[in-house]
């Protein structure tokens, strides 16, 4: 073991250990802890948008680029210009182009993804589940195929019911809200398959933690065998 | 003018970009154009909000406020893991360990603690919870993927056991497929209303 | 000129009085006092309004002057009895000015008094002035009866007038203000005349009457307050949705502030309102709201004596025991696997039968602390991919993503045969998707645009990973590639939290295979003896939750309170 993996070795485990003093409560070695990581990570960050962002898409061009280049590099490099300064009160009306710009970009790009991403493929397997070509694709077995089908429409149409967004008051000074009549005993059913869905997550997000858990312990191990002289 | 400008910005590059999606072939190249400039803004905007987190530390340092310790902390991995890099460059081996080595075993940790936060919810949950549809079918769902997850039944391959088993499995698809639609309907009219100016992020409304 | 001060209530009298013209005290054996040398600015001290209210005794006894106030016209006063608290406090603050030179003061003294001594301009000026406050008001008048209506959700058609009228229809019993003190019922006969005759007053003018009141309540001592159980807000005229309300005081209400109206001792008021039903039921749940903020509750005594914290610092020892035992103390064997899913079986039957010289894009977008679990996933097929001719491109668009994956790869193949091209960091996901998809469908090109711009390959690859470690990520990258019909099959390798959310995709045929956590790592690679202390520190720690889930279920249902718990 090089002196260079001991004290790589020897700073993981006290970053462990002080984070996970945690456990006893909040304290200082924890708090150390949590700083120099938003320290690094903000460093870290910066030096990626300079060194994969900002210069090769900005500065490079406008340094050593064709005039040709240059011209293509004066919108976004406009576009910077005014978000930057806006930064400063006096200029703040000026940020609202680039902003635009953005906030048009990221809408567009989740409206297509939304649609053609998730809702038509979606959508199109809950139907698909009911083509009698495919019960019959996997032998002995097309009830189950069939159940199967039934159960996950129910089981969308009732999560979909249980967040149904146009919800009614029964009557206009009772301030309790109720869904309509069809739509309130499809989100019961609704509830059933969200919870379901629900404890599977819990279970994956556990599964995520405790495999963290054991590396950080076995990393902790490692290193106290090595330092004392162990494989 | 001030006002109208941005919403034609915002629609331009809105429609501009919802038509990639029926003209892809056509449109490509200006597409890839416009996401290059969102891609620096982006950049941009980060490297804003840094500044403002620097400006924090900064200012809790310089009026001694409390936590200014912790600011100095900060400040000290901040502007060495800055210099660093641009000496450096990310792809330095010395540089990826002290990154690394810091990231890794913080996040990690702090993952470890959440495994003991779920351990004590997962044993207070229906008492804090009651006995509701949810509730019942979030247990069943738990323990039947925990259970699973054991891998202590062997199920011989084409075998009734594994058919009910993967069936099992797939019986929370119902309501993951819900939340997955719900959530795109969710951003569908986010999008939308962006998209129409009903609302104007950017006006900062 | 010398005058008799009342002893009682600080009236002045004349020299000879023998009884005080206020309070018909005996005024034998006072002493003259000469009114200019000891009040050089009278006029100043006998505006009630702009006393501080630390010296209410003064105060008091300067509201019971009679003959100095008439210096002030009836009119004067009519206007000062109906200042809004806003304009008393910019009097105040105007009279409060220091160092005002005496000869200004001394004008502006005449001024008030005398109307016809300013100059013609400044009286037009005054007039304007009053003639844009009224507006003012009545503007602001308007804007609140409109923001009231909104708010109760009724329509326009009636006149504001017609609301106004009907319903604020003050009606003031004076029959038993004749337990007020003399003096006070003479100080209102004397400023507010209209007071003991007129029955109905504006609002207005009663604000300014209660403000008086209070201060008198003030002065004796507010020990007659008992007058508040009989006020009572009596409906009547009941339309077809108003009806009658009767708001009694709330018990356990011990609040220290002196009401205006209950100050008004035994003065009984009785007031008409109308109130909708609605406005009814946000009354009943404010007052509810009120009543349970007030009402006292018990400390929660602790569950059987230990803390959440106890308890939480307990099983995170017991976790760490179990596991380190499993790790450290248990004979490692081989491992066994359970079920084998097709998600998972799919992504190595595709790395198995990749071509000699296939091109693979891996897209990056997991955070360094779920790093030692992506590795799990992904180490057996790194070691199934890595071929002499192949190519590997990555993209990542978490800010660790290549280096996490350049460390991935140096601990995987020791003598690595793959090439690897770093594409960069894309901040956003689903920007980067677009990008991409776009790239490899685009069939032309602008020539100018800089070599730079077009950093994004463009294909064609054999296959697409993605590393992800949540479903945020993966789900950007799943939606804008497959949306925009790229034919390159996508492979997910995720972590255990992120793989669940991710399976209606795998389930529509969107990603051809999924591999998510220790277990599906375990499970399609079958026997690996490498893995076997974790893997049985895994089931313990996975028996271990399951056991809790199953003895919580021995405790009773705890009633929540409400907002206790977040969003049921």
């Amino acid at each position: 073991m090089s002196l260079y993996d001991l004290i790589w070795g020897g700073v993981g485990l006290l970053l462990t250990v002080m984070v996970l003093s945690y456990l006893i409560g909040d304290n200082l070695l924890f708090r150390l802890a949590a700083y120099l990581f938003v320290g690094v990570t903000a460093g870290f960050l910066s030096v990626l948008i300079i060194n994969q962002i900002l210069w090769p898409f900005l500065l490079q061009p406008l340094i050593n680029g064709l005039w040709i280049e240059k011209i293509w590099v004066l919108i976004p490099l406009t576009l910077a210009v005014l978000l930057v300064i806006s930064q400063f009160q006096r200029f703040k009306g000026l940020g609202r182009v680039p902003l635009a710009f953005l906030a048009g970009l990221t809408a567009a790009v989740t409206v297509g993804g939304a649609v053609f991403g998730t809702l038509i493929p979606q959508l199109r397997a809950v139907v698909n589940a009911f083509d009698p070509l495919d019960w019959y694709q996997s032998p002995g077995m097309p009830w189950l195929r069939i159940t199967e089908a039934v159960v996950m429409l129910v089981g969308v149409l009732g999560t979909l019911s249980y967040f149904h967004f146009g919800r009614r008051r029964r009557d206009q000074n009772d301030p309790s809200e109720v869904r309509p009549g069809f739509f309130e005993g499809l989100a019961k059913v609704g509830g059933v398959f969200l919870g379901m869905a629900l404890g599977t997550v819990f279970a994956g997000i556990f599964s995520t933690a405790l495999v963290a858990m054991i590396d950080r312990l076995l990393v902790i191990s490692e290193f106290v065998m090595r330092l004392m002289g162990g494989s | 003018m001030k006002k109208i400008l941005p919403i034609i910005i915002a629609c331009a590059t809105g429609l501009t970009i919802l038509a990639g999606y029926f003209f892809q072939d056509r449109l490509a190249p200006i597409l890839g154009l416009l996401i290059n400039w969102g891609i620096v803004l982006v950049g941009l905007a980060g490297l804003i909000g840094i500044a403002y987190l620097v400006r924090m530390h900064i200012f809790r340092i310089a009026h001694r406020q409390k936590g200014g310790f912790y600011s100095v902390i900060v400040l000290l991995a901040f502007l060495f893991t800055l210099i660093a890099g641009l000496i450096l460059t990310p792809q330095n081996a010395f540089y990826r360990d002290w990154v690394l080595n810091i990231q890794t075993p913080v996040e990690a940790s702090l993952l470890a603690v959440l495994s003991v936060t779920l351990l004590y919810a997962s044993l207070y949950l229906v008492r804090t919870r009651g006995w509701t549809p949810m509730s019942v079918g979030f247990l069943v769902g738990a323990l039947v993927s925990l259970i699973l997850n054991l891998a202590v039944f062997q199920f011989q391959p084409g075998s009734r056991g594994e058919v009910w088993a993967l069936v099992l499995r797939r019986l929370p698809l119902a309501g993951l497929r819900g939340i997955l639609i719900g959530m795109a309907l969710g951003g569908l009219i986010v999008g939308l209303r962006v998209l129409l100016a009903v609302d104007r992020p950017y006006e900062g409304e | 000129m010398p005058v008799l001060i009342c002893p009682e209530c600080g009236a002045e009298n004349l020299p000879d009085a023998e009884t005080c013209v206020v309070c018909q005290n005996s005024l034998l054996g006072v002493e003259p006092a000469d009114l200019e040398q000891h009040q050089p600015d009278a006029q100043f001290e006998h505006v009630p309004v702009d006393q501080p209210e630390d010296d209410l005794s003064d105060l008091l006894s300067s509201l019971k002057q009679d003959d100095a106030l008439d210096d002030f016209s009836e009119e004067e006063e009519g206007h000062r009895s109906t200042l809004s608290v806003g304009e008393v406090e910019q009097q105040q603050d105007s009279l409060e000015e220091p160092e005002v030179p005496e000869w200004l003061h001394r004008i502006r003294q005449r001024a008030q008094a005398e109307p016809d001594s300013v100059g013609d301009i400044t009286q037009r000026i005054k007039a304007a002035q009053e003639s844009l406050d009224e507006q003012k008001k009545e503007a602001q008048e308007q804007r609140l009866e409109s923001v009231i209506k909104k708010i109760h959700g009724e329509d326009d058609e009636q006149p504001p007038a017609e609301i106004a009228g009907d319903e604020e229809q003050p009606v003031e019993d004076d029959e038993d203000v004749t337990d007020d003190v003399d003096w006070l019922t003479r100080i209102r006969k004397k400023h507010r005349p209209e007071l003991a005759e007129e029955v109905q007053e504006s609002l207005s003018e009663r604000e300014g009457d209660s403000l008086l009141q209070w201060l008198v309540a003030l002065e004796e001592g507010s020990s007659e307050l008992d007058g508040a159980e009989d006020e009572r807000l009596h409906m009547s005229e009941l339309t077809e949705d108003t009806q009658e309300v009767e708001i009694s005081p709330l018990p356990g209400d011990s609040t220290q502030e002196i009401d205006i109206r209950e100050a008004s001792s035994k003065k009984r008021i009785e007031t008409e309102i109308r109130v909708t039903r609605e406005e009814q039921t946000r009354a009943d749940q404010l007052a509810a709201i009120i009543i349970d903020e007030k009402t006292p509750r018990p400390l929660r005594e602790p569950r059987n004596g230990i803390s959440p914290s106890g308890i939480r610092r307990v099983l995170g020892l017991m976790l760490v025991i179990l596991l380190s035992f499993m790790l450290f103390f248990q004979s490692s064997g081989s491992v066994t696997s359970g079920l084998q899913e097709p998600q998972g079986v799919a992504v190595h039957a595709w790395a198995e039968g990749l071509p000699a010289q296939a091109h693979l894009l891996f897209v990056l977008d997991y955070q360094a602390g779920y790093a030692p679990e992506i590795a799990l996933v992904a180490q057996p097929l790194l070691e199934l991919i890595d071929g002499e001719s192949r190519v590997i491109s990555i993209l990542s668009s978490s800010p660790s993503g290549s280096l996490l994956f350049s460390k991935l790869l140096d601990q995987t193949l020791e003598v690595g045969l793959l090439e690897v091209h770093d594409l960069g960091y894309y901040p956003v996901e689903a920007f980067g998707a677009y990008g991409l998809a776009n790239q490899v469908r685009s069939k032309w090109q602008i020539t100018s645009q800089p070599e730079f711009m077009k950093r994004l390959p463009s294909g064609p690859f054999d296959g697409i990973l993605i590393l992800a470690d949540d479903y945020d990520g993966a789900s950007a990258w799943i939606e804008q590639l497959t949306s925009l019909a790229l034919e390159t099959p996508i492979y997910l390798l995720v972590t255990a939290q992120a793989a669940p959310l991710l399976m209606p995709y795998w389930e529509s045929g969107q990603v051809k295979g999924i591999l998510g956590g220790m277990t599906d790592a375990i499970n399609t690679d079958g026997e690996t003896a490498a893995l076997a202390s974790r893997w049985r520190a895994y089931q313990a720690g996975v028996l271990m939750v399951i056991v809790l889930l199953l003895v919580g279920l021995l405790f009773p249902v705890q009633q929540l309170q409400d907002g206790e718990g977040g969003g049921r």
